[in-house]
């Protein structure tokens, strides 16, 4: 054996077999579970499609305008109308939820397989070399599943959008259901099928991105009010501690008669002063001619 | 929601005094007091008052 013989590894015909072998397994298995994904919904007794080719006359404007002759009544034809195009809506929204765990479940089990069996298949290789061409196999996979779950963002943002979609098309749902409680000719067919398209959008994408994104409104405003019951202060030690101290003795001599007089004083001020008296006097911030002017109308002595 | 109103830099010596004056007050609520330095010579009074 040459020197370099004795140091690098070069794989004979027997190794190039056995990774040969090794690869096609693996492929095979990987296609295999990439196929036969895991259901997350049961088979429907008859397919959607079937059941959406009978929902398609509530969809067409001559028909819907004439209501059936067998229930004339208005409001009755409305119910129908609107009944039959939610329920074609919500088979629709069933599918693409479907169409949304299938790719994720797809995605990932194919995948996660494959690497498992590959790191499997790496770590009872005793070859170095078989090893890290094995290695080398498992970690693209690794990479190119990471690269997907980011692109198509289904582990994690999908659940949030698909919550929001849910609990819009809930309360687009309760408008409807409200408006179905009067006759028709207070909640006419033509209003109920603009509800009814206002129900089809709730449970998109673009719709939910926008509910969360005003939800996170609604929480900075929050969060705004919150700020603002917060006042802060920094105690005083210039030169208008002296005035600043005549106030605190006079409210120390009678703590809850004055502390309640120089309040009412303070909020009848332009503006309102909303700060506590205690808070008030020993702030650096409050001006010494708003400390003499309550001096000399509180009457407040030496 | 109540109010939260923080002064700091009081002085040790007239921090006692203080919250006795927040204390006198019939908004108040409750009060907590930290020291700013390792002297304890100063302090962040933190009170919280009820927003009328």
């Amino acid at each position: 054996m040459t020197t370099s013989e004795k140091y690098f590894f070069k794989p004979g015909m027997k190794d190039m077999t056995s990774i040969f072998y090794i690869s096609l397994l693996l492929v095979v298995s990987l296609l295999g579970a990439g196929c036969s994904a895991i259901k997350a919904y049961p088979e429907r007794p008859v397919p959607a499609d079937i059941q959406l080719k009978n929902l398609e006359w509530c969809f067409d404007y001559k028909k819907i305008q004439t209501p059936d002759p067998i229930t004339l009544d208005p409001t009755t034809w409305r119910d129908s109308v609107i009944n039959c195009r939610i329920y074609a809506i919500d088979l629709n929204f069933t599918i693409f939820e479907q169409s949304i765990a299938r790719d994720n479940i797809s995605l990932n089990t194919g995948a996660d397989l494959a690497v498992i069996g590959l790191g499997g298949a790496t770590a009872v290789v005793g070859n170095g070399a078989t090893k890290s061409i094995l290695g080398a196999i498992s970690g693209g996979i690794t990479g190119a599943k990471g690269g997907i779950d980011k692109d198509v963002f289904y582990s994690k943002t999908m659940p949030a959008l698909l919550a929001q979609m849910e609990a819009q098309r809930k309360s687009q749902l309760v408008i409807i259901r409200n408006g179905q409680q009067n006759k028709a000719d207070k909640y006419p067919l033509s209003e109920a099928i603009i509800d009814v398209e206002n129900y089809y959008k709730a449970g998109s994408i673009p719709a939910a991105l926008q509910g969360i994104t005003n939800d996170a409104g609604v929480q900075k405003n929050n969060a705004d009010n919150d700020i603002k019951n917060i006042y802060r202060a920094k105690y005083d030690q210039g030169a208008t501690r002296p005035i600043r101290d005549r106030i605190n003795r006079w409210l120390d001599s009678n703590l809850k008669e004055n502390i309640s007089k120089l309040k009412t004083w303070l909020q009848k001020q332009t503006p309102p002063i909303k700060m506590s008296p205690s808070t008030w006097v020993d702030d650096s911030a409050t001006p010494q001619t708003m400390l003499e002017k309550a001096i000399t109308e509180n009457i407040i002595p030496e | 929601m109540p109010r939260i109103e923080i002064t700091t830099n009081v002085p040790k010596a007239e921090l006692q005094k203080k919250i006795n004056r927040y204390m006198g007050d019939s908004d108040y609520i409750s009060h907590k007091a930290t020291p700013e330095d390792a002297g304890e010579q100063f302090w962040t009074l933190e009170v919280i008052l009820k927003d009328n």
